[in-house]
């Protein structure tokens, strides 16, 4: 799915956090579980999903905060996960990140203009690139390199006509033309321009960050501050001003506007859209908010439990979701800012460990539109209802025993109890459950007081479970640049739509 | 809404004093709460919604005190130091659940702890009510959850347990300040459905203090727009967001993202919430209102009906002896 204009590929990428203490080895948290998409150059990319879904992970592991365990995050042809020192140095010039609470991301004890000038300090900023044209050079004064007239970026271009050079300096930089001094005098070889830059590294760097708070809509009187002198969406723009120090192609935003109220909100919107417009920037934009998303984002990636379940134009994804969980996601907005229209679909439960998440797909265990099989003939409530029980197995099997509970499974005894009977009681009120199925209840009940709470589970996903419970969906197309991982987009399937209206239906009849 | 309110709150008045200054964190707050029913009370941070929530149980404490107004309980001033006649009556839910619930207590123990000291019950009778509340607030597996400490439960899950906690003492009035505002937006979709059940089934009357409009348009029946201390709008919910009177309540609505079209720039209000360390002698809104006039800065406005459904705004563009001509 390579396209030219992509800036990122990001393919099949993996973060696992193992903890493995000398005792025991746990299985490890899939924080990204197998990941594929591209970032395309100048773009905002919408990163939406829930607490713990993995989407702060995958932005640190793009930008090599964080470690991948496998896969690959590729720009220009190289695998930035894998890089030596000195190239994962010039890949971090290049990227940005913007974090969520501005109060904490600050240290309270530098100024604002330290804060602003530290990255400027880590990377040796600045090495003005010299470019001269028509003649040599002979460079003299403050922190500059000669390269070639047709390198990437040229900070200083000089062209020497006669007796007399003609200087350019790059916008972005706060340096003038008058700062940058050149006279040329002739040798046997030809013309030879000597250039001095008139200010310091230091004085650059200074000059540097004022611009950079002007940009970022604070003035020269903020740089002598102190962070908790400043309002939370003031705080805001000095965390972005410090991002953008190093001039990045790409910034990880992570909700970058989550801690602010709605007001401030939008002034700070606004500014990355601004900055976005005069800079070039492609953004990951990491938000819970689907309302600010929507605003902000022209694509919108979907998260759920390590995996992107859903990715494609916002506007197409916010009208016409395609998996259950963007349906479902959307429906939870509450008021009018939400797109969706039918009736709110409210997901039971959370989501699973992301140490033991579900064998198929991701979303099974809350999913409102999941396959069902045909071998009962039950109503969706029932249905419901056996997938808890499920899920009340799968989480005792997860909690901690009790020192009495471990002694009464080890000499055989009744584990559970009463308890047991009363919660299954609880959950199956008002099924109707034919004999067969009862039947199996029941022995998977009987299991669970014997202490065996994940054969139980087992037991229930072998009568119960469906397709969506053993398959692993995979990114399917729905639309120009449009996917989604939903098992029911195969033909034989009645549409994510039509099943969850049409269960939402029965559940109030 | 002709019978007496359950809650009334009046001219409430709560300053914090500092060593440089007063500051009326709460300036003059009225509103009404009827049984059954659930008021909003939105505004921005600082704005003084928190500390008129804390002010109904009593629990303002030093550098703050009450300085003026009444809040009647079915008719009795609370400020007249009758909370602990009426603790149990009115119950909070505050907005993180981590930090309402004690870490070395399990949530049994905590429930049971509020049930013994507002319904006498003890012992089995207590767990069984526990394990009851549990289940009424939609937690699985109740009867294994309740012996188990608060970690163990997800944000949500806690959220549910802390609302358990305060139905333990049976009251007649929530009062919910930012009650969803730390949980995930499916999450907080089950809490909402939560309490408009609980609203709906034990006629419980519920204030809900958000900063949220999308929250307060499902959640709430009135609301109350509250700006630096100050109430400057109330009205029936759906009529604030389909015609806000208010210029800040109109400005707060346009500042929400969902409500302009994607390639537009959002509607900002410039300027910063004001901290009011005086008494108000002008319109606090007046600075950054961008329908201002030279008496805005000069008189405190004070509410006006602006339609026939009761609804009020503290604005002189409302005031009848301010027509058309003379702005």
């Amino acid at each position: 799915m390579t396209t030219d204009d992509s800036l990122l590929s990001i393919q099949e990428l993996e973060t696992y956090y193992h903890d493995d203490s000398l005792l025991e080895s746990e299985s490890p948290v899939r924080a990204v579980d197998g990941v594929s998409f591209d970032i395309r150059a100048g773009e905002t990319l919408g990163l939406v999903g829930e607490s713990g879904c993995g989407k702060t992970t995958l932005g640190r592991t793009i930008l090599g905060l964080e470690t991948a365990t496998a896969g690959r995050v590729t720009a220009e042809g190289r695998d930035v996960t894998d890089l030596d020192r000195g190239e994962r140095r010039a890949w971090q010039r290049r990227v940005g990140m913007v974090f969520q609470d501005p109060e904490e991301s600050l240290n309270d004890r530098m100024t604002v203009g330290e804060i602003v000038q530290e990255p400027l300090q880590a990377h040796d900023w600045p090495t003005l690139r010299v470019a001269v044209d028509g003649g040599d050079a002979d460079l003299r004064g403050g922190p500059v390199t000669l390269v070639d007239g047709d390198a990437e970026t040229v900070d200083i271009e000089v062209t020497v006509r006669g007796g007399d050079a003609d200087v350019v300096v790059r916008d972005e930089l706060p340096l003038s033309t008058d700062d940058v001094a050149v006279t040329v005098e002739r040798d046997r070889d030809g013309p030879v321009a000597e250039i001095t830059v008139e200010k310091s590294s230091g004085e650059l760097r200074r000059d540097r960050a004022f611009d950079l708070l002007d940009r970022v809509g604070l003035s020269t009187e903020h740089f002598y501050r102190y962070p908790h002198q400043f309002s939370g969406g003031q705080r805001q723009r000095v965390g972005i001003a410090r991002a953008l120090a190093l001039e990045p192609e790409f910034v990880v935003l992570d909700e970058p506007v989550s801690a602010l109220d709605v007001s401030v909100q939008a002034r700070i919107i606004n500014l990355l859209e601004e900055l976005q417009d005069e800079l070039g920037l492609t953004y990951l934009f990491i938000a819970h908010d689907l309302a600010v998303v929507r605003h902000i984002a022209d694509r919108v990636a979907v998260m759920y439990l390590g995996n992107v379940v859903e990715l494609g134009p916002t506007e197409s994804v916010y009208s016409d979701p395609s998996h259950p969980y963007t349906v479902s996601l959307l429906s939870a907005i509450p008021g009018s800012g939400s797109s969706w229209e039918g009736e709110r679909v409210t997901l039971r439960g959370t989501p699973p460990s992301p140490r033991d998440p579900p064998t198929g797909c991701p979303f099974a265990t809350r999913c409102p539109a999941k396959i069902r099989p045909d071998d009962y003939d039950l109503t969706e409530r029932t249905w419901r209802a056996l997938d808890e029980l499920r899920v009340v197995f799968r989480t005792r099997e997860r909690a901690e025993q009790s020192a009495a509970e471990t002694f009464r499974s080890l000499v055989g005894l009744d584990v559970a109890g009463e308890e047991l009977d009363e919660t299954v009681a609880d959950v199956l009120d008002d099924c109707d459950l034919p004999p067969a199925a009862r039947e199996i209840v029941d022995e998977a009940v009987a299991m669970a007081r014997g202490g065996a709470d994940a054969r139980a589970a087992e037991h229930l996903r072998q009568h119960f479970g469906s397709r969506c419970d053993r398959d692993h969906p995979e990114l399917a197309e729905r639309g120009a640049a449009w996917t989604s991982a939903c098992l029911r987009h195969e033909p034989e399937y009645d549409s994510v739509a039509e099943t969850i209206a049409a269960r939402e239906e029965g559940e109030r009849s | 809404m002709s019978a007496d309110p359950l809650l009334s709150v009046r001219d409430l008045e709560v300053v914090f004093h500092t060593e440089r200054e007063r500051i009326h964190a709460v300036d003059g707050v009225s509103f009404d709460i009827h049984a059954g029913e659930t008021v909003g009370l939105v505004g921005e941070s600082g704005s003084g919604k928190s500390v008129t929530a804390r002010s109904i149980l009593g629990l303002v404490e030093t550098p703050g005190s009450i300085e003026a107004g009444e809040i009647r309980f079915r008719g009795e001033d609370l400020t007249e130091d009758n909370w602990d006649r009426h603790r149990g009556d009115i119950a909070i839910v505050f907005q993180d659940p981590s930090n309402s619930l004690n870490p070395v207590y399990t949530v049994g123990n905590q429930i049971e702890e509020a049930l013994r000291i507002h319904q006498g019950l003890r012992g089995q009778a207590a767990t069984r009510r526990a394990i009851d509340l549990l289940e009424d607030v939609g937690i699985p597996d109740a009867p294994r959850r309740v012996d188990e400490y608060p970690h163990q439960l997800s944000g949500g899950m806690q959220q549910r347990a802390v609302i358990a906690m305060a139905l333990a003492c049976d009251p007649d009035l929530l009062v919910c300040d930012e009650p969803t505002t730390a949980l995930d937006v499916t999450i907080q979709a089950q809490i909402l459905d939560l309490l408009a059940d609980l609203k709906r089934e034990e006629d419980l009357a519920i204030l809900f203090i958000t900063h949220d409009m999308g929250v307060i348009e499902d959640a709430t029946d009135r609301v109350n727009v509250i700006y630096a201390g100050e109430v400057v709008e109330r009205a029936a919910t759906d009529e604030l967001l389909a015609h806000p009177a208010h210029p800040y309540s109109r400005a707060l609505l346009e500042s929400i993202p969902g409500r302009t079209p994607p390639d537009e720039q959002l509607p900002t209000i410039e300027g910063e919430v004001p901290t009011p360390t005086e008494p108000a002698t002008s319109c606090r809104f007046a600075p950054r209102c961008p329908k201002a006039f030279d008496d805005c800065e000069a008189v405190a406005p004070e509410h006006v009906r602006v339609d026939s459904h009761g609804r009020t705004a503290a604005c002189l563009l409302h005031d009848p002896a301010y027509e058309e001509g003379e702005r």
